[in-house]
């Protein structure tokens, strides 16, 4: 239910009251988001749009903010990997070579 | 293969045969390192050849285009892009591989794992400087 956190205790509208308009708007009014309930159990929650986009544009940016610390520890690896990296084709001998490093590396 | 999921060793074949492919350049030290990692960051085999095999997938894919597939990286010159995947359908994109066009064609591959686990992908080079 950790979904419901931050809702406060009476900011419920039932699914029958959903239709009343008022009642509605009043509510979102005072809690810009509102759990939906049929009896004791939660169908949804129902937010004010402005609260909506308010949401989406703090995903948005919390995403941005992790791309960039991912093109930071990027660029780090790149940095330090290419020093003395060199390329090559991995023909059947080299994959060998491959193997055997792994194998080493995990004892297997 | 059959019905049955592949096992770790067929799994690293399929990425070896990928490896192989024409125009695929790769520094052997950091594939066994970065295949190590993940190994240790998936004990479970099958979860492990799940990872090798959408590894060994992403790289098929990159070669095919390497100078658009992902997405370049901010403030770097050099033409390294970067690709984030999952395993499987249900898991989110935790798999990365970093990559640039070769020239005149073909694919350089600088690093694949994890980016869950402290020892893969972009950790890798650090621990290996250290030694």
């Amino acid at each position: 239910m950790a979904l419901l956190d931050g809702f406060p205790l009476d900011a419920d509208i039932t699914v029958s009251e959903l239709r009343k308009e008022d009642v509605l708007a009043e509510r979102l009014h005072i809690h810009h988001g509102l759990r939906l309930r049929r009896r004791n159990d939660v169908l949804g929650v129902v937010i004010e749009a402005e609260a909506w986009r308010a949401h989406t544009a703090y995903v948005h940016d919390l995403e941005a903010q992790i791309e960039r610390h991912e093109d930071q520890a990027v660029r780090d690896l790149i940095a330090r990997r290419t020093q003395d990296a060199q390329f090559v084709n991995a023909t059947p001998e080299v994959i060998n070579e491959i193997d055997r490093q792994y194998r080493e590396l995990t004892d297997g | 293969m059959g019905e049955n999921p592949p096992s770790p060793s067929e799994a690293i074949r399929v990425l070896y045969l990928v490896l192989g492919a024409e125009g695929i350049k790769i520094v052997p030290a950091y594939v066994a390192q970065d295949l190590a990692n993940v190994r240790r960051a998936h004990t479970d085999d099958a979860e492990f050849s799940a990872a090798i095999l959408a590894i060994a997938k992403e790289l098929r894919i990159a070669h095919a285009s390497p100078a658009s597939y992902g997405v370049a990286i901010e403030h770097e010159l050099a033409g390294w892009r970067r690709s984030k995947f999952s395993s499987t359908q249900s898991s989110d994109a935790h798999l990365r591989i970093v990559f640039r066009p070769a020239k005149p064609s073909g694919m350089e591959v600088l690093a694949f794992g994890d980016r869950d686990f402290p020892e893969t992908v972009y950790f890798t080079a650090k621990n290996r400087l250290r030694r």
